[in-house]
This record gives structure tokens, C-alpha cells and sequence, in this order.
């Protein structure tokens, strides 16, 4: 029988972080896949927030970590931490580094860098994939499905892109 | 005017991000150095001021076993009370029967989705309870292995805990409550507001009574009854930080509690009132346990020691060092003879102490009592 938990408010503020950074990579997928929907209304307001969207996905998930920590009694001094939860870490501090590079002097100051840096962002997917399933594997909670269904089809359309891309070049 | 006005808002944005991304760093850096800190100090190179004695000092206990747990992270031990078996639980949510005198493994459960961070086995020897990170509690034939019974919790079990005639579980956790429930119905009877997380629960060896410890550092007494509603007996007060583990002495009038303030407690149950205050521990204490004749008291902390204390005088009986990382659990065997302990090093460790204990009593005791600075804020509800 399956059973489904109600998520507690570390989970609510993990599944918030994953929806705000999903929000991040639409519009610029969809610019590519839907190319009819570019100038429609939810691209554009995605589009021109998108760096304080992602500093919202950032703060989400630090909160989020931040209480797991505590609650999971995770000791860093052990090395076997840094590979259970490596994917949550990494993801962490990939939304730091573009948190911390996400304003106009950095961009000015990275110049050709900054966009490489910021390419980082499509790393995280892999990763929150991979965080999401390892971590609620077996205990899902309501935003469980949702979460998956979101990462999942984000990184389905950025494989789309990437195809329309390739396929545009030649 | 509009660029002055997005320039106005890169900048606010701009020092916004710097701000939370200082705060980020701090954290970070704060619970690395916590645990760089703490890794010194347990491995004696950082000198403490809170350890009167040096390690020498301390009767070391040597391990006559060690179980090895392959890797994982171990939370959670119980001996069966003929003293046979032993069960562990940890990180990767399996449930494991070891034999406690050759220590090789007997079975392996996939118990939970989760890890497991306590179990209780039935006086009567024939159920095991364990509690998960996966929000259930669940019930077992001990001898079998067979799943009887899954409760749901509602958000991370910490705690667990079988009253002595094995009718009721006590359970807490993350979600605030203490749940009272029935063992052979898997009713859930009563659900106690705690005032933050629950870490630890004991239940009192000869009655319904049941005790607590929570994150905040206080631990509550309560009564149970079958025909009226629980009563708070006691809150006691005295802990500076989370109470990591609570036991009842085997007469029931002793409670011992250990802390994340690195102090053990022992509480005089009827009245309220802090008896001692055992200093010894170098980091927070996560476990504790009464011996079966009541003198001995056995303590496991995240320094990566095991102490062995005389109740009656508080002085430090002896040490097992042995192990690498955190200590969890611990707990005696039936007779007495034996220790358990279980380890985020991932091994369980056995060692014999029944003899070592008289032997350091005759010999040369070692003063470690220390009273408490908040005696006083011991209060009697
Ligand atoms: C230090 C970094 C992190 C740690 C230690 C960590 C830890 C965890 C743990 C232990 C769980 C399982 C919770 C449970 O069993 O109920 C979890 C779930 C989850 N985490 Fe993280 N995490 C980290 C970073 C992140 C980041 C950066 C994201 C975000 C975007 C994220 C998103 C999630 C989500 C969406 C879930 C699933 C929640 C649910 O379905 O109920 N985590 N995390």
C-alpha cells in the first residue's frame, strides 16, 4: 500500500527552492521548445526576475538545509557525510556561487566568465534529481511527486533545447 | 531616470545577495567548525578545560567484540532479555539480529526507508519496536522477523520507548508530541504537546509513568492512566541544551538524563529534585544506561567515549575509547556482564565490565562530581 505524509516545513522549503530554480531555467527553455510563447506574460515576468528568483531558490534552500542539518544530525567532521548528502551540498553550493555572482558588478567584473558560471545552474538539475529521489525514496511526502514531476520535465525540455540547438546550427 | 532607477535596484539587490550569502558562509563555517572542534578535542589534541582528569587517569575498558556495521552509521542498540540476541538499527534503515556471543549476523531487514534511530524489544522478549526518520513506527516478531504492525508518526521518530508490561509505546519526535500508544491494538491513546522536539523517552521500570527530553533541554514526567487523562508529574529544568537521552533506574526512583550542555543528571523522580550532576564528557552526551542492579550507569557521548559511572558516588568507574566517531547508544546486557555500544564509526562494540567495575570501586575512585550551577531551577510542578 502506498501512503503518502504530509511534508514537514523543511520539506515545504526544499520543495519551494526546487520550484523557485525551475522557475529560473523556463523561460529560457521555453524561448527554444515554444518559441510562440516568448513574448507571452509569464515568460517575460519569469525572465526579467530571474535573478531574484534564483536568490529566492537560493534562500529556500538554505533555510531547508540549514533545518536538516539540525534535525538529521549531520556532522561534517565525517567524511561520509559529504558523499551521503553530496548532491544537496553541491547543489548548495552551486546556488551560492550564482546567489553571490548574481548582480551587476559581478557581471561586469567576470565579463565572458560570468555566463560560463552561471552554466553551472544546469548542473543542479542532474543533481536535485538525484537529491529528491535518494532522500524520499520509499516515504514520499505530498510535494514528492510534484517536485519529481517538475525536475523531471524541466530537464525532458532542456534536452529538447538542446536538440532544436544543435539541430539549428547545422 | 529608469536606469537610475534599475541601477538603484542592482544595488539594493546587489547588497541584499552579499548579506545572505554572508550569512550563508558564517553558517557554513560555524557547523564545520563546530565539528573540526570537536574532532580535536576527541582526539585529545585540543586541551579541555572541562575534563579534570586526564584520559590516563580513567580505566580504559578494552572491547572483547567489535561488530562491523559495514559502513553505516549506527544509532540504535537493544540486547533481547535472555541476553542472546542483539539488534541494531542505523542510517540506512535496516534492522540487523547479531549474536551477542560469537557477533556474527543472524538476519537483515530492510526495516524502514529510512534510518532508524531507536528500537525497544518487549520485556517478554517476543516483540521489537523501531522508529524511523520515515515517520513510522513499526512492530515486529522478534523471533521471526515478521512485520506485525506499522504506526504512523506524523514526521521523524527519535524516540521510542515499551512500558514494562508491554501493552504501550511511547513515541516522539520532530512533531512535537509525545504519542502514547496501544501495543496490541496500534490505537494511538494520547498525544502530549512537548515544547519542541522529542530526543529521548523512557518508560518507568513498575508503573505508567513516562518521561521525556526534549531539544530545549527540559525533560517531563507524566502519568498514564487507562481510565483518565495523562497528568504531568514533573518538569525538570536544569539542562543548558538538548536532552540526548533519559533512563529510569531499575528501582524507578532515579531518572538519569544526558545532554548536548555535556552533563549527566540524576533526578530524584518522585520529588522533582536534581540529585547529582556527573561531569566527564567532553561533547554531547547521546546516550544512557542503568545497569541491571542500579549501581552502574553507562554513558555514550559524541566525544567517541563510553563512561561507566558509580551512581552512588559519581565517580568515573572506567572508559571504553575505543571507539572512532560519535557514540549513540549503549546498553548492558541482561546480566550485567556485558556492554553494548553502537557508533557512527559503524561498529557495535561488546566489551566485559561487570568485574572491571568492582575492581575500579576497590581500587581507586575518581572523583568527578560536579554540582550543577542551576541546582535550584530543579522544579516541582
Ligand atoms: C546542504 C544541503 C542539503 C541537505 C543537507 C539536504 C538534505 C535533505 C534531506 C535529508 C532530505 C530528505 C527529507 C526527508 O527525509 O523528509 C531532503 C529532501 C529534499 N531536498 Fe534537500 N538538502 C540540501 C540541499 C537542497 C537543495 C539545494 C535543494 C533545492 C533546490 C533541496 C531540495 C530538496 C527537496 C525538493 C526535497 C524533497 C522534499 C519532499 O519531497 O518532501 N535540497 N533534503
Amino acid at each position: 500500500m502506498i501512503v503518502i505524509d504530509s511534508p514537514p516545513l523543511e520539506n515545504c522549503l526544499g520543495f519551494l527552492a526546487l520550484s523557485s530554480y525551475v522557475m529560473t531555467l523556463a523561460p529560457s527553455i521555453s524561448r527554444i521548445v515554444f518559441p510562440k510563447y516568448k513574448k507571452a506574460f509569464l515568460p517575460k515576468i519569469l525572465l526579467k526576475n530571474r535573478r531574484l528568483i534564483g536568490v529566492f531558490a537560493f534562500l529556500f534552500a538554505f533555510f531547508h538545509g540549514w533545518l536538516l542539518i539540525n534535525k538529521r544530525h549531520i556532522d561534517f567532521s565525517d567524511f561520509r557525510t559529504s558523499w551521503i548528502y553530496c548532491q544537496g551540498i553541491a547543489t548548495m553550493i552551486i546556488f551560492t556561487v550564482l546567489a553571490a555572482t548574481s548582480n551587476d558588478w559581478s557581471v561586469k567584473a567576470l565579463k565572458k566568465n560570468w555566463k560560463q558560471l552561471h552554466r553551472l545552474t544546469y548542473l543542479a538539475m542532474f543533481l536535485l534529481t538525484w537529491h529528491v529521489w535518494d532522500k524520499m525514496s520509499g516515504h514520499w511526502t505530498y510535494v514528492t511527486p510534484i517536485s519529481m514531476v517538475a525536475i523531471l520535465s524541466t530537464t525532458a525540455l532542456y534536452f529538447l533545447r538542446l536538440w532544436y540547438e544543435h539541430r539549428a546550427e547545422n | 531616470m529608469k536606469s537610475q532607477r534599475s541601477k538603484k535596484r542592482a544595488i539594493s539587490l546587489g547588497a541584499l545577495m552579499n548579506f545572505i550569502v554572508a550569512i550563508a558562509v558564517f553558517g557554513v563555517g560555524r557547523v564545520v567548525w563546530q565539528g573540526v572542534g570537536l574532532r580535536l578535542s576527541a582526539t585529545g589534541l585540543e586541551s579541555s578545560h572541562n575534563l579534570p582528569l586526564s584520559a590516563e587517569a580513567v580505566p580504559s575498558i578494552p572491547a572483547s567484540h567489535t561488530l562491523d556495521n559495514q559502513g553505516t552509521w549506527i544509532y540504535t542498540v537493544a540486547l533481547s532479555p535472555e541476553g542472546s540476541i542483539l539488534v541494531s538499527g542505523g542510517y540506512d534503515g535496516q534492522i540487523k539480529w547479531w549474536d551477542r556471543k560469537t557477533g556474527s549476523l543472524l538476519r537483515t531487514i530492510q526495516g524502514h526507508a529510512d534510518a532508524i534511530e531507536s528500537l525497544a524489544i518487549s520485556a517478554n522478549g517476543q516483540i521489537l519496536v523501531t522508529g524511523s526518520w520515515d515517520n513510522r513506527i513499526k512492530v515486529w516478531d522478534l523471533k521471526t522477523g515478521n512485520l506485525r504492525r506499522t504506526l504512523r508518526h506524523g514526521d521523524d521518530v527519535k524516540a521510542i520507548a515499551l512500558s514494562a508490561n508491554g501493552k504501550l509505546v511511547a513515541s516522539g519526535g520532530t512533531n512535537n508530541k509525545l504519542q502514547i500508544w496501544s501495543l496490541e491494538t496500534g490505537q494511538l491513546l494520547h498525544r502530549l504537546p512537548a515544547d519542541t522536539w522529542i530526543q529521548s523517552v523512557a518508560f518507568h521500570p513498575g508503573s505508567q509513568t513516562v518521561a521525556y527530553g526534549s531539544q530545549s533541554g527540559q525533560i517531563q514526567v507524566w502519568q498514564l492512566s487507562q481510565s483518565e487523562k495523562p497528568r504531568l508529574l514533573q518538569t525538570l529544568v536544569g539542562h543548558q541544551g538538548m536532552v540526548g537521552a533519559v533512563a529510569f533506574s531499575p528501582d524507578g526512583q532515579t531518572l538519569a538524563s544526558g545532554s548536548a550542555d555535556k552533563t549527566i543528571k540524576l533526578w530524584n523522580v518522585d520529588q522533582g529534585q536534581l540529585l547529582k550532576g556527573l561531569a566527564g564528557h567532553i561533547a554531547p552526551i547521546r546516550s544512557v544506561a542503568f545497569s541491571p542492579d542500579g549501581q552502574t550507569l553507562a554513558t555514550g557521548s559524541q566525544d567517541t567515549n563510553v563512561n561507566l559511572w558509580n551512581v552512588q558516588t559519581g565517580y568515573i568507574l572506567g572508559r571504553l575509547n575505543e571507539h572512532r566517531q560519535a557514540v549513540w547508544t549503549v546498553a548492558f546486557s541482561p546480566d550485567g556482564q556485558e556492554l553494548a555500544s553502537g557508533s557512527s564509526d559503524a561498529t557495535i562494540k561488546l566489551a566485559a565490565v561487570h568485574d572491571l567495575a568492582r575492581e575500579a570501586i576497590a581500587n581507586s575512585p575518581l572523583a568527578h562530581t560536579v554540582p550543577s550551577e542551576r541546582e535550584s531551577d530543579s522544579q516541582d510542578l
